[in-house]
């Protein structure tokens, strides 16, 4: 039977192809360098799927998102399904029944809409959420870093030997700036940027000859990046806080 | 780079939207085998595609009503998508259960609710893309989609049923033409579903930078 229909389905497709009209259509300008994008954008979408780096894809926690999507849409098909059933089996009932039993499918094929609209609404904020989340988690941990690295390091200008303060590590956000301010916005962006500002005049100190007054400017320097840490912190705060 | 540019540059954007794509391709994959494997078991001028179409005009509805909640209230953009939303319901209704033709009227004929459509599509694609400041994908695919809305309305247009049709092709039954129409028509509704998807997503990243330089 499935043969039988896909002969017939090329058989009609190539009629149909065959016609004037779409002959003119298919040597026409517009279809075919359609037809040359669409090949580019498919080889294209083949190239970039081989690149997708898959670790830092799962660092993201979607499963919000998609578990309330597919629900949505499984509602969705379910009231389809549920409505289309319903109406053909009741065809033949009396016009009173029939008029009963489907406006009450009718009713719950709403209700199940606004259920399905609410979880896609419920998906699409998680997405929002996940995404800032994802950033705001990996540049907090990378600042708990810092802060710990600044305690060694105001131990170690406390003690006798302030030279073995070493300089301090640029965190791994430096480059990941343009996607700070795309999901965390200008801010949070800008109180990074002073604090690695700061951090690179502490290093800058930190690499000069230390004389007498050295460990005085790398006392005033490291509570610049304390000052501009806890700033740092406070900014990320709030998207780390928030629950997915 | 504006961030509406910079949009699909995010690893888990893109992981989104290529695996929205998929689904679509799945989902027509399906629709079409399920159609072959019962086509002889559906009633005269009923498929399974034809539901299928209904389906992913619901899915359409989902989707501008969520789009359109993303704007403030009785906000021109929102008010636009709330209408996109209702066209998509009332064309999924009259796709499932032939509202249109059950008024027994000849404007009720699907050729001419066809005919209609597609000259209100290209306004209603002009003005999302405007009002959203559509992505490039987005715009490609709805470029995309009303070509294959155009051949699928060609299509239509030859199955010999209605009161509008050029010429009717010989050789096919009725049952395969409107089978062939309603897959054709299952393309253009994916390929719209798909750019209602991507602008989805950038209006998502768009609200959160907003959110973020509140103060």
């Amino acid at each position: 039977m499935t043969i039988i229909f896909w002969r017939r389905f090329l058989t009609s497709g190539l009629c149909v192809l065959a016609l004037p009209v779409f002959l003119g259509l298919l040597i026409g300008r517009l279809l075919f360098f359609g037809m040359l994008r669409m090949i580019e954008a498919a080889r294209q979408a083949v190239l970039e799927i081989r690149d997708l780096p898959m670790s830092r894809q799962s660092q993201v926690p979607l499963l919000p998102f998609w578990a309330a999507w597919i629900m949505a849409i499984a509602l969705l098909a379910a009231s389809f399904a549920g409505s289309i059933a319903v109406v053909a089996q009741t065809r033949d009932w009396s016009l009173q029944d029939q008029i009963i039993t489907r406006g009450a499918v009718a009713g719950l094929a709403l209700l199940a809409f606004y259920l399905a609209y609410r979880l896609a609404l419920y998906g699409t904020a998680a997405l929002q959420r996940a995404l800032a989340q994802n950033l705001a988690l990996l540049i907090a941990f990378e600042l708990a870093e810092l802060r710990s690295e600044a305690e060694a390091r105001a131990l170690v200008l406390t003690s006798a030997r302030p030279s073995l303060s070493p300089a301090f590590r640029l965190p791994n956000f430096y480059d990941e700036r343009e996607d700070i301010v795309k999901l965390l916005g200008r801010p949070t962006e800008q109180a990074l940027e002073r604090l690695l500002h700061s951090l690179e005049n502490f290093n800058n100190i930190a690499a000069d000859d230390l004389d007498q007054h050295a460990e005085a400017r790398l006392r005033h320097h490291l509570s610049a990046v304390y000052d501009c840490l806890n700033h740092a912190m406070r900014s990320i705060d709030p998207f780390c806080q928030r629950a997915v | 780079m504006l961030i509406i540019h910079a949009l699909f540059e995010l690893t888990a954007l893109r992981s989104v939207y290529r695996a929205f794509g998929l689904a679509l391709v799945i989902f027509f994959a399906a629709v079409c085998w399920l159609a072959a494997r019962y086509f002889d078991q559906m009633p005269t001028g009923e498929s399974l595609a034809e539901y299928a179409n209904g389906f992913a005009l619901g899915t359409g509805t989902l989707l501008t009503l969520v789009i359109a909640q993303q704007h403030p209230l009785r906000a021109p953009a929102r008010l636009f998508w709330w209408a996109v939303a209702l066209g998509f319901a009332v064309v999924a209704a009259n796709e499932v259960f032939n509202i249109f033709d059950r008024a027994e009227r000849a404007w009720g004929d699907d050729d001419y609710s066809d005919l209609i459509i597609l000259c209100l599509t290209p306004i209603g694609l002009y003005l999302a893309c405007i009002l959203e400041s559509a992505p490039r994908l987005a715009v490609t695919a709805m470029k995309f989609g009303f070509l294959f809305q155009c051949i699928s309305d060609l299509i239509d247009l030859c199955d010999g049923d209605g009161y509008l049709y050029l010429y009717r092709v010989p050789l096919i039954d009725r049952a395969l033409m409107d089978v062939v129409t309603d897959i054709s028509e299952l393309i253009f509704i994916e390929t719209y579903l798909f750019g209602l998807g991507c602008l989805l997503l950038q209006i998502v990243v768009r609200r959160l930078r907003l959110q973020g330089e509140a103060p």
